[in-house]
Protein backbone atom coordinates (compact mmCIF):
# COMPACT_ATOMS: atom_id res chain seq x y z
CA UNK A 1 0.00 0.00 0.00
CA UNK A 2 2.30 2.57 -1.48
CA UNK A 3 -0.37 4.99 -3.09
CA UNK A 4 -1.77 8.79 -2.44
CA UNK A 5 -4.89 7.06 -0.70
CA UNK A 6 -2.51 4.77 1.73
CA UNK A 7 -0.17 8.04 2.53
CA UNK A 8 -3.59 9.92 3.08
CA UNK A 9 -4.26 6.54 5.45
CA UNK A 10 -1.08 7.19 7.13
CA UNK A 11 -1.51 10.99 7.80
CA UNK A 12 -5.27 10.85 9.24
CA UNK A 13 -6.37 12.75 6.91
CA UNK A 14 -9.15 10.49 5.64
CA UNK A 15 -12.38 9.68 7.94
CA UNK A 16 -13.70 6.60 8.57
CA UNK A 17 -16.48 6.96 6.11
CA UNK A 18 -14.15 8.10 3.37
CA UNK A 19 -12.26 4.87 3.01
CA UNK A 20 -13.65 2.07 1.77
CA UNK A 21 -11.23 -1.32 1.37
CA UNK A 22 -11.12 -4.31 -1.09
CA UNK A 23 -10.15 -7.77 0.07
CA UNK A 24 -10.06 -10.81 -0.77
CA UNK A 25 -10.52 -13.44 2.78
CA UNK A 26 -9.54 -16.58 0.72
CA UNK A 27 -12.98 -17.45 -0.48
CA UNK A 28 -14.41 -13.98 -2.03
CA UNK A 29 -13.80 -10.23 -2.67
CA UNK A 30 -15.48 -8.06 -0.22
CA UNK A 31 -15.73 -3.97 -0.33
CA UNK A 32 -16.78 -2.21 2.53
CA UNK A 33 -15.21 0.07 5.42
CA UNK A 34 -13.23 -1.91 7.59
CA UNK A 35 -15.27 -2.66 10.18
CA UNK A 36 -18.05 -3.74 7.55
CA UNK A 37 -15.50 -6.49 6.26
CA UNK A 38 -14.34 -7.55 10.20
CA UNK A 39 -18.24 -7.76 10.91
CA UNK A 40 -18.54 -10.27 7.66
CA UNK A 41 -15.11 -11.92 8.53
CA UNK A 42 -17.01 -12.20 11.82
CA UNK A 43 -20.77 -13.69 10.45
CA UNK A 44 -18.87 -16.24 8.32
CA UNK A 45 -16.58 -17.91 10.80
CA UNK A 46 -17.46 -21.38 12.34
CA UNK A 47 -19.98 -21.35 15.52
CA UNK A 48 -17.51 -23.41 17.03
CA UNK A 49 -14.61 -20.99 16.59
CA UNK A 50 -13.23 -18.32 19.34
CA UNK A 51 -14.37 -15.90 16.82
CA UNK A 52 -17.94 -16.51 16.98
CA UNK A 53 -18.30 -15.95 20.46
CA UNK A 54 -16.51 -12.44 20.37
CA UNK A 55 -17.71 -9.24 19.92
CA UNK A 56 -16.55 -7.07 17.05
CA UNK A 57 -14.49 -4.74 19.10
CA UNK A 58 -13.07 -7.34 21.06
CA UNK A 59 -11.90 -8.84 17.66
CA UNK A 60 -10.60 -5.77 16.29
CA UNK A 61 -8.88 -4.84 19.66
CA UNK A 62 -7.34 -8.46 19.75
CA UNK A 63 -5.36 -8.57 16.06
CA UNK A 64 -4.23 -5.08 17.22
CA UNK A 65 -3.02 -6.44 20.43
CA UNK A 66 -1.50 -9.79 19.39
CA UNK A 67 0.25 -8.06 16.46
CA UNK A 68 3.20 -9.12 17.88
CA UNK A 69 3.23 -12.60 17.75
CA UNK A 70 1.68 -12.83 14.16
CA UNK A 71 3.07 -9.83 12.25
CA UNK A 72 7.32 -10.15 11.75
CA UNK A 73 8.64 -7.19 13.66
CA UNK A 74 10.56 -5.14 10.66
CA UNK A 75 6.98 -5.14 9.39
CA UNK A 76 5.31 -4.28 12.43
CA UNK A 77 7.63 -1.80 13.26
CA UNK A 78 6.26 -0.04 10.02
CA UNK A 79 2.69 -0.37 10.54
CA UNK A 80 2.93 0.69 14.12
CA UNK A 81 3.88 4.40 12.45
CA UNK A 82 1.06 4.62 10.54
CA UNK A 83 -2.20 6.54 11.46
CA UNK A 84 -5.17 4.54 10.98
CA UNK A 85 -8.44 6.54 11.65
CA UNK A 86 -10.08 3.67 13.54
CA UNK A 87 -8.70 0.35 15.30
CA UNK A 88 -10.63 -1.42 12.73
CA UNK A 89 -8.62 0.12 9.86
CA UNK A 90 -5.21 -0.69 12.21
CA UNK A 91 -7.07 -4.07 12.84
CA UNK A 92 -7.75 -5.26 9.12
CA UNK A 93 -4.08 -4.26 7.73
CA UNK A 94 -2.85 -6.18 10.56
CA UNK A 95 -4.98 -8.96 9.61
CA UNK A 96 -3.62 -8.69 6.23
CA UNK A 97 -0.06 -8.92 7.44
CA UNK A 98 -0.43 -12.15 9.84
CA UNK A 99 0.80 -15.54 7.80
CA UNK A 100 -2.31 -17.48 9.48
CA UNK A 101 -4.60 -14.87 7.73
CA UNK A 102 -6.26 -15.57 4.23
CA UNK A 103 -7.41 -11.84 3.96
CA UNK A 104 -5.55 -9.61 1.26
CA UNK A 105 -5.87 -6.14 1.30
CA UNK A 106 -6.11 -5.48 -3.00
CA UNK A 107 -7.55 -1.64 -2.62
CA UNK A 108 -7.98 1.05 -0.72
CA UNK A 109 -11.11 3.37 -2.14
CA UNK A 110 -11.50 6.68 -1.17
CA UNK A 111 -15.06 7.67 -1.23
CA UNK A 112 -17.22 11.08 -0.81
CA UNK A 113 -14.92 12.64 -2.65
CA UNK A 114 -16.77 12.60 -6.45
CA UNK A 115 -15.44 9.76 -7.98
CA UNK A 116 -14.48 6.92 -6.41
CA UNK A 117 -10.40 6.71 -6.17
CA UNK A 118 -9.36 3.30 -6.89
CA UNK A 119 -6.09 1.85 -6.24
CA UNK A 120 -4.18 -1.18 -5.70
CA UNK A 121 -1.74 -2.60 -3.50
CA UNK B 1 14.80 -18.08 27.54
CA UNK B 2 16.95 -19.95 24.41
CA UNK B 3 19.88 -17.59 25.47
CA UNK B 4 20.27 -19.97 28.76
CA UNK B 5 23.38 -22.08 28.50
CA UNK B 6 22.04 -25.54 27.27
CA UNK B 7 21.02 -28.20 29.65
CA UNK B 8 21.58 -31.95 29.68
CA UNK B 9 19.52 -34.31 27.77
CA UNK B 10 20.13 -36.88 30.06
CA UNK B 11 18.98 -35.22 33.10
CA UNK B 12 15.66 -34.16 32.12
CA UNK B 13 13.93 -32.10 35.15
CA UNK B 14 11.03 -33.59 37.23
CA UNK B 15 9.61 -36.97 36.06
CA UNK B 16 7.75 -38.34 33.28
CA UNK B 17 4.29 -37.28 34.61
CA UNK B 18 5.63 -34.01 35.29
CA UNK B 19 7.05 -33.22 32.10
CA UNK B 20 5.67 -31.32 29.31
CA UNK B 21 7.36 -30.87 25.73
CA UNK B 22 6.75 -27.52 24.45
CA UNK B 23 7.11 -27.92 20.27
CA UNK B 24 6.53 -25.21 17.44
CA UNK B 25 8.84 -22.93 15.84
CA UNK B 26 12.13 -22.29 18.03
CA UNK B 27 13.49 -19.86 15.14
CA UNK B 28 12.81 -16.22 15.81
CA UNK B 29 11.51 -14.08 13.07
CA UNK B 30 13.81 -12.27 10.99
CA UNK B 31 12.79 -10.15 7.40
CA UNK B 32 14.22 -13.30 5.56
CA UNK B 33 11.94 -16.01 7.58
CA UNK B 34 8.93 -14.31 9.24
CA UNK B 35 7.37 -16.77 11.12
CA UNK B 36 3.91 -17.25 11.85
CA UNK B 37 3.75 -17.44 15.15
CA UNK B 38 6.97 -15.88 17.17
CA UNK B 39 9.17 -17.77 19.49
CA UNK B 40 7.31 -15.63 22.09
CA UNK B 41 4.64 -17.59 22.23
CA UNK B 42 6.92 -20.67 23.54
CA UNK B 43 8.30 -18.78 26.03
CA UNK B 44 5.02 -18.11 27.18
CA UNK B 45 3.56 -21.87 27.14
CA UNK B 46 7.26 -22.36 29.30
CA UNK B 47 6.35 -20.03 31.38
CA UNK B 48 2.64 -21.13 32.02
CA UNK B 49 3.72 -24.71 32.55
CA UNK B 50 6.45 -23.69 35.25
CA UNK B 51 3.47 -21.82 36.81
CA UNK B 52 1.88 -24.80 37.39
CA UNK B 53 4.70 -26.35 38.87
CA UNK B 54 5.32 -29.48 36.50
CA UNK B 55 7.83 -29.08 34.10
CA UNK B 56 8.72 -28.03 30.52
CA UNK B 57 10.82 -29.59 28.27
CA UNK B 58 11.76 -26.68 25.17
CA UNK B 59 13.92 -28.83 22.91
CA UNK B 60 16.80 -25.87 21.91
CA UNK B 61 17.23 -25.88 25.80
CA UNK B 62 19.04 -29.01 25.27
CA UNK B 63 22.94 -29.13 24.17
CA UNK B 64 23.03 -31.35 20.88
CA UNK B 65 26.54 -32.13 20.23
CA UNK B 66 26.34 -32.27 16.14
CA UNK B 67 23.50 -30.01 15.41
CA UNK B 68 22.83 -31.48 11.94
CA UNK B 69 22.55 -34.86 12.18
CA UNK B 70 21.14 -35.19 15.70
CA UNK B 71 18.50 -32.63 16.23
CA UNK B 72 15.67 -34.86 14.95
CA UNK B 73 16.95 -37.27 17.08
CA UNK B 74 17.54 -35.87 19.89
CA UNK B 75 14.09 -34.01 20.04
CA UNK B 76 11.97 -36.89 19.69
CA UNK B 77 14.27 -38.49 22.20
CA UNK B 78 13.11 -35.70 24.54
CA UNK B 79 9.59 -35.86 23.25
CA UNK B 80 10.10 -39.72 24.25
CA UNK B 81 10.38 -38.74 27.92
CA UNK B 82 7.41 -36.14 28.53
CA UNK B 83 3.68 -37.63 29.37
CA UNK B 84 2.41 -34.07 27.44
CA UNK B 85 3.24 -32.35 25.03
CA UNK B 86 1.87 -28.67 23.67
CA UNK B 87 2.46 -27.51 19.62
CA UNK B 88 2.00 -24.10 18.59
CA UNK B 89 1.30 -25.03 14.89
CA UNK B 90 -0.15 -22.07 13.22
CA UNK B 91 2.69 -23.01 10.54
CA UNK B 92 4.54 -25.49 9.12
CA UNK B 93 7.94 -26.04 11.05
CA UNK B 94 9.45 -29.29 12.47
CA UNK B 95 7.68 -29.82 15.23
CA UNK B 96 4.62 -31.84 12.90
CA UNK B 97 7.23 -34.64 12.92
CA UNK B 98 7.13 -34.61 16.58
CA UNK B 99 3.23 -34.31 16.89
CA UNK B 100 3.49 -37.54 14.63
CA UNK B 101 5.67 -39.45 17.08
CA UNK B 102 3.63 -38.72 19.92
CA UNK B 103 1.03 -40.90 18.69
CA UNK B 104 3.22 -43.61 19.24
CA UNK B 105 4.56 -42.80 22.43
CA UNK B 106 1.36 -42.52 23.99
CA UNK B 107 1.59 -38.64 24.20
CA UNK B 108 -1.63 -36.80 25.58
CA UNK B 109 -1.30 -33.55 22.86
CA UNK B 110 -3.00 -29.74 23.28
CA UNK B 111 -2.00 -28.34 19.46
CA UNK B 112 -2.70 -24.36 19.51
CA UNK B 113 -3.13 -22.75 15.79
CA UNK B 114 -3.79 -19.44 15.77
CA UNK B 115 -7.99 -18.94 13.88
CA UNK B 116 -8.08 -15.15 13.03
CA UNK B 117 -10.88 -15.32 10.80
CA UNK B 118 -12.61 -18.72 12.47
CA UNK B 119 -12.35 -20.99 9.86
CA UNK B 120 -10.51 -24.07 11.46
CA UNK B 121 -7.38 -25.74 11.27
CA UNK B 122 -6.39 -25.22 7.55
CA UNK B 123 -2.63 -25.95 8.34
CA UNK B 124 -3.00 -29.54 5.73
CA UNK B 125 -6.19 -31.99 5.31
CA UNK B 126 -3.60 -34.42 5.97
CA UNK B 127 -3.19 -33.03 9.43
CA UNK B 128 -6.33 -32.30 10.62
CA UNK B 129 -7.90 -36.13 9.43
CA UNK B 130 -4.42 -37.02 12.01
CA UNK B 131 -6.08 -35.42 14.52
CA UNK B 132 -9.06 -36.43 13.92
CA UNK B 133 -8.23 -39.75 14.06
CA UNK B 134 -6.32 -39.84 17.40
CA UNK B 135 -8.83 -37.70 18.68
CA UNK B 136 -8.86 -39.16 22.17
CA UNK B 137 -5.16 -38.20 22.48
CA UNK B 138 -5.13 -34.84 20.25
CA UNK B 139 -6.89 -32.01 21.17
CA UNK B 140 -6.81 -28.82 19.18
CA UNK B 141 -7.87 -25.57 20.08
CA UNK B 142 -7.90 -22.53 17.65
CA UNK B 143 -7.45 -18.77 19.34
CA UNK B 144 -8.35 -15.88 17.83
CA UNK B 145 -6.59 -13.88 20.41
CA UNK B 146 -3.28 -15.73 22.28
CA UNK B 147 -4.47 -15.31 25.66
CA UNK B 148 -7.29 -17.50 25.08
CA UNK B 149 -4.55 -19.71 24.15
CA UNK B 150 -2.87 -19.85 27.31
CA UNK B 151 -6.34 -20.11 29.11
CA UNK B 152 -6.84 -23.13 26.95
CA UNK B 153 -3.31 -24.38 27.93
CA UNK B 154 -3.71 -24.04 31.50
CA UNK B 155 -6.98 -25.38 31.54
CA UNK B 156 -6.17 -28.90 29.92
CA UNK B 157 -2.92 -28.93 32.07
CA UNK B 158 -5.33 -28.38 34.97
CA UNK B 159 -8.10 -31.18 33.96
CA UNK B 160 -4.55 -33.27 33.55
CA UNK B 161 -3.75 -33.05 37.04
CA UNK B 162 -7.17 -33.38 38.52
CA UNK B 163 -8.03 -36.68 36.56
CA UNK B 164 -4.42 -37.43 37.82
CA UNK B 165 -2.70 -38.09 34.46
CA UNK B 166 -0.05 -35.50 35.04
CA UNK B 167 1.47 -35.69 38.68
CA UNK B 168 3.86 -32.90 40.36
Amino acid sequence: MHDDNWAALQSGKLTRKQIEYTVYTGERLERGSAREILQRIRDGARPDSELSRITLDQYARGLVEDADYFIPKPTLTFLRQQVYPTIFDQALVYLAHMDSSQVDVLAIQTVNAGEPQVSTT
Amino acid sequence: MAAQSPQNPSELPGNFRSRVFIGGSYRTSTPDAPLVASRQTLDELERLVQSLELHPVVADQFRVDEPDAEIHRDAIFLLHACRFAIFELSGFSGALMELERSVDFGTNCLILYHDPEGKGWRLSRMLSSFAVEHAARVRLFGYTHWSSAIDSARNWLEEMLRLRHARR
